[in-house]
């Protein structure tokens, strides 16, 4: 919509998501052909977009249903589940706007007016967020509004609206259906016996044959909508620790299949962060098994990570390598460890192609090979060989004045001994002795000759000879 | 005439037929100088080059693969990025990276479990962008796996450099560029057996010598402990010459 006069920042928007489909997508393991049975559990209460394709409607009898298309999945509705999802998704949307309002049992009311200057204008974060939407597999029904209602109505009318400015809205919001102002369905009946059928009849009438006939409810209700009337409203405090659970309506036999479910945790897990300005550290994945057993998986990231993606690759990575024995049943996800939000600085003329955070990658590394699979190199201030190059952490390099001189690129694992026949012709000695010893004080003493000598090859070598005698070598000059 | 001249711009652009000093011009600012001139000459480019494998064969380690990189490390350990060594058959040692002047700062070692860890860990290092070379030591065979580092190599702009033994010099293999080295009194004789934008070239003797240091260490320690015997014998002769 192009904007005749610009709205001032401080205009009031709301953004309205009605998610129709909640009860059952809150429960589906990947998209696919299901439906969700009403409480009698006879009949068809939604179906899934897939479902819908292949003809199933909402209100078919179950053995309909199972005639038209056999391999439907069915669902009982499961409340809890339905408000979990909410609560989850009012976290996701912690990524997007301060103010979240929990509509239960399947909307979410968002405060956007003040978050439009950082998303750089409404079509921006509403693309963002629709994408982010789809990629977790929610159907959605929105709209903006001027005040909480207009928002509210519009969107369950599926209006699908995304528009800027009072005026704008008020407009749209005349034409509206009196049986979608969601009124007791006796106001409904009175209304519609008057012939009144759209909002902007009810408005024309006096104010005082409105409250006269109807009440006072009815007209501050309309005053709610219009914004005569303010409409202050509860947000969303997200809890203080970050933990979600999933039980799963069917068993998983495969890791990979706990991925779908786990992006959406992850998803919520980026809003909880960005709404609370931390980084994760570490994450607890927990996968509870048939039997009442649990597997637990530790997953860091080095630096600390709040994006969902960083983290999705780093599960995807451990559960590649997780092999089930047993079915899971859910799933578990907490935050072990928190992380302030650091700003880094980038440079504004470095022009390498998009270079990834060393620490992801780190991250990556160790998830698949291990804890201590990557290992810095570092100095120690120790005269054995054999400690001399692995500093502890937090104690690198400060033996820049005891470096010694001329030690071989190649340091063997362990020493390796050398028959004494083999010296002489074999191997010519350059240099040497250099006497090492040290470690009175533990219990790996030396007293070691060093020399360096040359192979018949033409390779160099680093060999010592011990207070026994014997000769080892334990280094190669690469 | 015209034709003829049609059909060597379409060889030159299938890239069956290049011009034999073309290379060097073009990939200059991009190659980094080994250190060593002779070595230089034989690179394509006159310098290591970049966002490319380099196969560097041997027969057994101490035969100067070291000795022939360390320069380079020490300069790209000047960038932010980090030299990344997966799996070395042995202990990279501190002290004499950082004799070389490498800043340890930037060196991470990685160990991986198997072949198939190794493989991914070097492909996700040579892709993410964040490592200025990657060091990595690989089996036989493995044609397939390099034609992927190469790419991920190019992609992540990064060095690679591929240690291997030199019975895998008759394989086939998607290096750009590939080396074999051999111990020497001297040096390393390095010959390349493969370069992008130039033809197979016999050994050439690079004056390498990674253990002088160690020599020259160890002649420096030694007149020290003999420097009160020297004076000993100088004072000797100085009586003798007073004699005479």
């Amino acid at each position: 919509m192009k904007q005749t006069a610009p709205p001032t920042e401080r205009d009031p928007l709301w953004l309205y998501l009605h998610f129709p489909l909640l009860a059952l997508e809150a429960q589906l393991l990947e998209k696919g052909i299901a439906g969700l049975l009403d409480e009698r559990g006879q009949k068809l209460a939604l179906c899934s977009y897939e479902a819908g394709q292949e003809g199933l409607e909402p209100g078919m009898a179950i053995a309909t249903a199972f005639s038209i298309c056999p391999e439907i999945e069915l669902f009982h509705p499961n409340p809890e589940r339905l408000q979990q999802q909410l609560e989850s998704l009012a976290l996701w949307a912690g990524s997007y706007s301060a103010q979240v309002v929990l509509c239960p049992p399947e909307g979410l009311l968002l405060e956007v007016a003040s978050m439009l200057h950082y998303f750089d204008g409404l079509p921006p974060l509403w693309q963002r967020m629709q994408s982010s939407l789809r990629t977790l597999g929610f159907h959605i029904r929105y709209a903006t509004g001027h005040t909480p209602l207009a928002a509210r109505l519009l969107a369950r009318g599926g209006r699908s609206l995304c528009i800027e400015g009072k005026q704008a809205h008020l407009q749209v919001l005349q034409l509206l259906p009196i049986q979608q102002l969601e009124l007791p369905a006796k106001q409904q009946d009175q209304l519609r016996g008057m012939g009144l059928l759209r909002l902007e009849q009810l408005q024309a009438l006096p104010r005082e044959a409105i409250s006269s006939r109807f009440g006072t409810q009815l007209l501050n209700y309309l005053d709610r909508i219009s914004g005569q009337r303010p409409d202050p409203q509860v947000c969303f405090e997200p809890p203080p620790l970050f933990q979600q659970f999933h039980e799963f309506s069917r068993e998983v036999e495969n890791s990979l299949a706990l991925l779908f479910p786990l992006r959406r945790m992850l998803e919520a897990l980026a809003g909880y962060l960005r709404q609370r300005d931390l980084l994760a550290q570490q994450l607890e994945l927990i996968l509870v098994e048939r039997d009442g057993g649990h597997q637990q998986h530790s997953l860091g990231h080095a630096a600390g990570a709040a994006d969902a993606e960083v983290w999705l690759a780093l599960c995807k990575l451990r559960l590649e390598q997780v092999k089930l024995e047993k079915p899971i049943l859910a799933l578990q996800l907490e935050v072990e460890r928190f992380k302030g939000q650091q700003q880094q600085s980038y440079d504004l003329f470095e022009r390498r192609k998009q270079a990834e955070d060393p620490m992801d990658l780190l991250s990556r590394l160790r998830v698949r090979l291990g804890e201590t699979a990557v290992q810095p190199l570092a100095l120690s201030p120790d005269h054995r060989p054999e400690l001399g190059w692995q500093g502890l952490p937090g104690r690198s390099c400060v033996v820049d004045k005891v470096l010694p001189k001329g030690r071989p690129g190649w340091l063997l694992q362990v020493p390796q001994i050398i028959a004494e026949q083999q010296l002489p012709p074999h191997i010519e000695l350059l240099a040497g002795p250099e006497r090492i010893s040290s470690g009175w004080w533990d219990e790996t003493q030396v007293r070691r000759d060093y020399y360096v000598g040359r192979w018949r090859d033409g390779r160099c070598g680093w060999l010592f000879r011990d207070a026994r005698g014997g000769w080892y070598l334990h280094g190669w000059f690469g | 005439m015209s034709t003829e001249s049609g059909s060597l711009h379409t060889l030159f652009n299938k890239g069956t037929l290049w011009r034999g000093r073309q290379t060097e011009g073009q990939s200059r600012p991009q190659c980094l100088s080994s250190g060593y001139p002779q070595l230089d000459a034989l690179l394509p480019g006159q310098g290591w080059p970049a966002s490319q494998l380099v196969e560097l064969l041997y027969r057994e380690e101490g035969s100067g693969e070291l000795g022939l990189l360390l320069p380079l490390l020490a300069e790209l350990s000047q960038q932010e990025r980090w030299l990344l060594w997966v799996d070395p058959p042995h202990i990279p040692y501190a002290p004499a990276l950082r004799d070389a002047g490498v800043n340890l700062d930037r060196v991470q070692v990685v160990r991986s479990n198997s072949r198939r860890d190794r493989l991914w860990c070097l492909e996700q290092s040579l892709k993410s962008g964040c490592c200025s070379a990657v060091l990595g030591w690989l089996p036989t065979g493995q044609e397939k796996a390099i034609r992927r580092l190469q790419v991920a190599a190019n992609e992540g702009d990064c060095r690679g450099f591929l240690f291997r033994h030199s019975r895998c010099q008759d394989q086939h293999s998607a290096a750009p560029c590939r080396l074999l080295l051999e111990p020497h009194p001297e040096g390393v004789t390095v010959s390349a057996l493969k370069r992008r934008g130039g033809w197979p070239l016999p050994p050439r003797l690079v004056p390498v010598q990674s253990a002088a240091p160690a020599v020259v260490a160890a002649e420096e320690r030694k007149p020290k402990r003999t420097r009160p015997q020297l004076r000993l014998v100088g004072s000797r002769d100085e009586a003798d010459s007073a004699s005479h």
